[in-house]
């Protein structure tokens, strides 16, 4: 039925690119609903074969994925102040149709999962007065200032099942039930300085329960080398926390003073990567834990005039962070205190592109653990004390905007790197995309955080959009 | 006999009268008459080269019309000339830079070639003027249009935009500038710009804001709904083209927004053209095209009136854009309300690169009176493409905006307000 009910949407799709005419969605109701969608076809082809022992099987020119996604979005506008969105997404994923050995790879009673899904991704409303905004719902909500990795964007966990961290955050953020309210403070002082407060509530209390980091089943090219009884543990272990015990909370300040834009924020969460005690599962129990932190930070942007370009900064500390030993017996906990300074600079090279500047982005990670030791291990900084990684993006338009070439170029100072050139066609006024590119990984060793589980799944990938 | 002849020289007399004037006229646009390819070297000593140019070359652009109208006199809105009359007298230009100095409101330079024969201190003049028009307080722009390449019209493009004036206010309260307790960054103007279509930038909502120090860059912050994410962006590099609309630069929107000080002028003289500078609004539905476009680069059907031009030129100062894109744009703007209404852009090699021209509808409403923009054609001459759009400043005909009047909240104007105004 399900199945039946994806190629229908898929059905309706192309229905609806056949007879949209008329560029740019569908308006109903005197323009107060409007719907606009796309579809998708993103197929990615394997460079090597996979060597670790959980991704044996995937071969040189294997499909890494062939992705076929239909996204409608709705806006229904009730009245001046009430609005409500919906985003549907349904996807299917031919490569295991295709290709029998990757269907051989993952177990059978996770494989439709990674198959095809049909799902309301975002339902919300919104409420917009005078000094309030408010969105209720199931809805992604976004902080910080950083591009490609995430530092201060701490309130919705990712989905790196599909593809890792490669598609755009907004497509593998995982929407949570939840309420965000912007409040623009009154008073002559607060409004000189365009301030405001907003407050998010996550209850978690939902049959979903815990939205934590979901990871690719055993054998998939994406698996960060879990076997499969892990993740089904990890999986319950969320599932059971379905109770507004578990509740996150946010608050952040935002003004603007002189040109600096900045937000201060708190946000009391449950970590999105858990602990594992081992100890735990000896004695037969569920050995993850998703523990409790606090999270407060701040960031800023500005435009540096006599430079030409936006700076944007953004930290985040994190006090009694959990961390597992290496050897998985105990949890230490640890103050961890992060930074990241970016510069956006468009830039005119007028031998390469006489026409359109550059737009050139660089930005600097780092991170830091007090007390360290080092039987600790982390997920994210290569088991070492301080993590430093810069990245690096430029990308123009030539021929008026009809081919986009791109590199974005990430390294870790622990000896792992990321390169992802792509190179985008715009056909028709934007609507018929076609993306060229490749991700390639390298890494020194075996213990480096982001690509040492998956150096050798370097791919190319080819996505064709129609977008209405 | 002689009361024969009497009689005949007196009807010669007559018939040379009544010939007489379409004699000495010949070459003068005749009111309704079409023009086109066969018959535009009539009347090609009244419109630009680069128009008689393409209106011939009918085989690349397709056929191309004029047609003569009687020529209009819109008024002012009365605060404008109010203004202009009270606070033009202390006007002048910095000498260093090319700044306004003693600028309240209205039009900074009502005679612009009083007092001077400096070309270039007349092309300052003429910029100035053309940045101080009489466009009201706050206005509201309902965009329509797209790029069109050689194989025809290639996309759409739909803007909601609206533009707030903190200062050299004329039209609403308060004037002639929003006081300081509300403008504590001051400001000049912020334009709050709602994009509809395409897909790829739908629901976006940019804001830019222009200082009254004329030596400090603009402040852009950029909502993108995928994002879910209000950005900055840098608005250093004013050369660039949107991707929806390719043939516009930043500086190039409502024919010139680029900061004054960055730029230099000078007067070329004065010339008579038929320019269309008003168009009919009769019988149009308001979601119909104002002007029509039976070839994909060019409105067809276009009303030209004679105007009186400045014809003046505005060159990219080297200290500010050591290689620009532009090498010189060449202006012509209408005597009463200092809009650029036809522009002739040339590229880094000095060769003709884009074609434009702007027209206007009369402003219906009353105490608002003035012109409204209607549409606007910029065609890149040497690659065929272009980026003509309609728009109906008055209302906007789908409701889409949440926002439907002119009385805008300053909070509509804030980094915040993207969002929230947005979708």
């Amino acid at each position: 039925m399900k199945r039946l009910f994806i190629v229908s949407s898929f059905l309706c799709a192309f229905s609806l690119c056949v007879y949209t005419t008329a560029f740019g969605g569908f308006s109903l109701f005197d323009g107060r609903l409007e719907i606009s969608g796309w579809v998708e076809n993103f197929s990615a082809f394997r460079l090597e074969d996979g060597y670790h022992s959980l991704h044996r099987g995937h071969e040189e020119g294997d499909y890494s994925l062939c992705r076929n996604t239909f996204q409608l979005e709705t806006q229904f506008r009730l009245s001046d102040v009430v609005t409500v969105v919906s985003i549907y997404r349904g996807w299917y994923d031919a490569a295991y149709d295709i290709d029998d050995d990757l269907r051989k790879l993952i177990p059978s009673k996770e494989r439709d999962k990674y198959r095809h899904d049909s799902d309301i991704r975002e339902l919300y409303v919104d409420i917009a007065t005078d000094n309030l905004f408010l969105r209720f719902g199931k809805q992604q909500i976004v902080w910080g200032e950083s591009d490609g990795f995430r530092m201060a964007d701490i309130i919705n966990a990712l989905d790196f099942s599909w593809y890792y961290f490669f598609p755009a955050w907004e497509d593998i953020r995982i929407p949570n039930w939840s309420a965000d309210i912007i409040w623009n403070l009154p008073g002559e002082f607060f409004r000189r300085y365009q301030s405001s407060l907003e407050f998010v509530l996550i209850p978690n209390c939902f049959d979903r329960g815990f939205e934590s980091t979901n990871l690719a089943p055993e054998g998939a090219m994406w698996n960060p080398m879990f076997p499969q009884m892990m993740l089904d543990m990890l999986d319950a272990k969320r599932r059971d926390m379905k109770s507004t015990q578990y509740a996150e909370y946010g608050i952040r300040f935002h003004s603007i003073v002189k040109g600096w834009d900045f937000h201060i924020f708190d946000f009391y969460t449950i970590e999105d990567n858990p602990v594992m005690d081992m100890k735990r599962m000896m004695a037969g129990r569920n050995p993850f834990r998703f523990e409790r932190v606090n999270k407060v930070g701040g960031s800023f942007n500005r435009y540096i005039e006599p430079l030409k370009g936006v700076l944007r900064f953004e930290c985040v500390g994190t006090l009694d962070e959990p961390l597992n030993t290496l050897d998985h017996m105990s949890i230490k906990n640890r103050d961890s205190y992060a930074y990241m300074v970016g510069f956006d600079r468009p830039t005119y090279i007028p031998w390469l592109n006489p026409e359109t500047s550059f737009f050139i982005s660089g930005q600097v990670f780092q991170k830091y653990y007090t007390h360290w030791d080092r039987d600790l291990a982390t997920g994210d900084t290569s088991s070492d004390e301080y993590q430093t990684l810069i990245t690096f993006l430029i990308n123009t338009g030539y021929r008026k905007w009809t081919w986009m070439p791109q590199i974005f170029a990430m390294y870790d100072f622990s000896g792992e790197g990321w390169v992802n050139p792509q190179i985008e066609y715009a056909h028709k006024g934007l609507h018929w995309r076609v993306k060229l590119g490749a991700h390639l990984m390298f890494a020194s060793g075996s213990g480096q955080s982001y690509f040492s589980a998956f150096k050798d799944n370097n791919n190319v990938y080819l996505s064709v959009k129609y977008q209405f | 006999m002689r009361n024969v002849l009497k009689k005949v020289a007196c009807c010669l007399f007559l018939v040379l009268l009544i010939i007489l004037p379409k004699v000495s006229s010949a070459g003068e646009p005749v009111i309704g008459k079409n023009y086109d390819y066969k018959n535009i070297d009539e009347i090609k000593e009244w419109i630009s080269e680069a128009r008689y140019n393409i209106i011939k070359d009918y085989q690349k652009w397709g056929v191309v019309n004029l047609i003569p109208q009687e020529a209009h006199k819109v008024p002012h809105h009365p605060g404008y000339d109010e203004a202009t009359k009270k606070y033009s007298g202390n006007v002048k230009i910095v000498a260093e830079g090319g700044a306004l100095e003693g600028w309240v409101a209205g039009c900074p330079f009502p005679d612009p070639l009083k007092g001077t024969d400096d070309p270039w201190e007349i092309g300052m003049r003429l910029l100035w003027n053309f940045e101080h028009r009489d466009d009201g307080d706050t206005s509201r722009q309902w965009y329509e249009g797209g790029p069109c390449d050689r194989r025809g019209v290639s996309g759409r493009v739909v803007v909601n935009e609206y533009k707030k004036w903190y200062v050299g206010r004329y039209a609403r309260d308060p004037k002639p500038a929003i006081p300081k307790k509300d403008n504590p960054d001051n400001r000049y103007w912020a334009n709050a710009a709602f994009v509809v279509e395409p897909f790829e930038m739908r629901n976006t909502n940019m804001l830019t804001i222009r200082y009254e120090d004329p030596y400090k860059d603009d402040d852009m912050w950029l909502y993108i709904p995928a994002l879910r994410r209000i950005r900055r962006f840098s608005s250093a590099q004013r050369m660039d083209c949107g991707a929806a609309t390719p043939d516009w630069t930043w500086d190039d929107y409502n024919f010139f927004q680029g900061k004054l000080a960055n730029y230099k002028a000078k007067y070329i003289g004065r010339r008579w053209l038929l320019e269309g500078l008003v168009q009919s609004i009769e019988g149009k539905k308001p979601t119909d095209r104002i002007m029509n476009r039976a070839t994909d680069h060019w409105f067809t059907d276009v009303k030209v009136e004679k105007v009186h031009t400045y014809e003046w030129e505005f060159y990219p100062k080297e200290s500010v854009w050591p290689k620009h894109i532009y090498s010189k744009c060449v202006c012509r703007s209408d005597p009463d309300h200092w809009r650029i209404i036809d522009r002739d852009t040339y590229d880094a090699k000095g060769r003709l690169w884009k074609v434009g021209y702007y027209y206007f509808l009369t402003n219906p409403e009353p105490g608002q009176e003035g012109l409204l923009w209607a549409c606007g054609e910029q065609v890149d001459v040497q690659r065929m493409h272009s980026s003509n759009g309609n728009a109906w400043a008055t209302y906007d005909p789908h409701h889409r905006c949440r926002i439907n009047n002119l009385d805008l909240p300053l909070s509509y104007f804030e980094a915040s307000g993207l969002r929230k105004y947005g979708y």
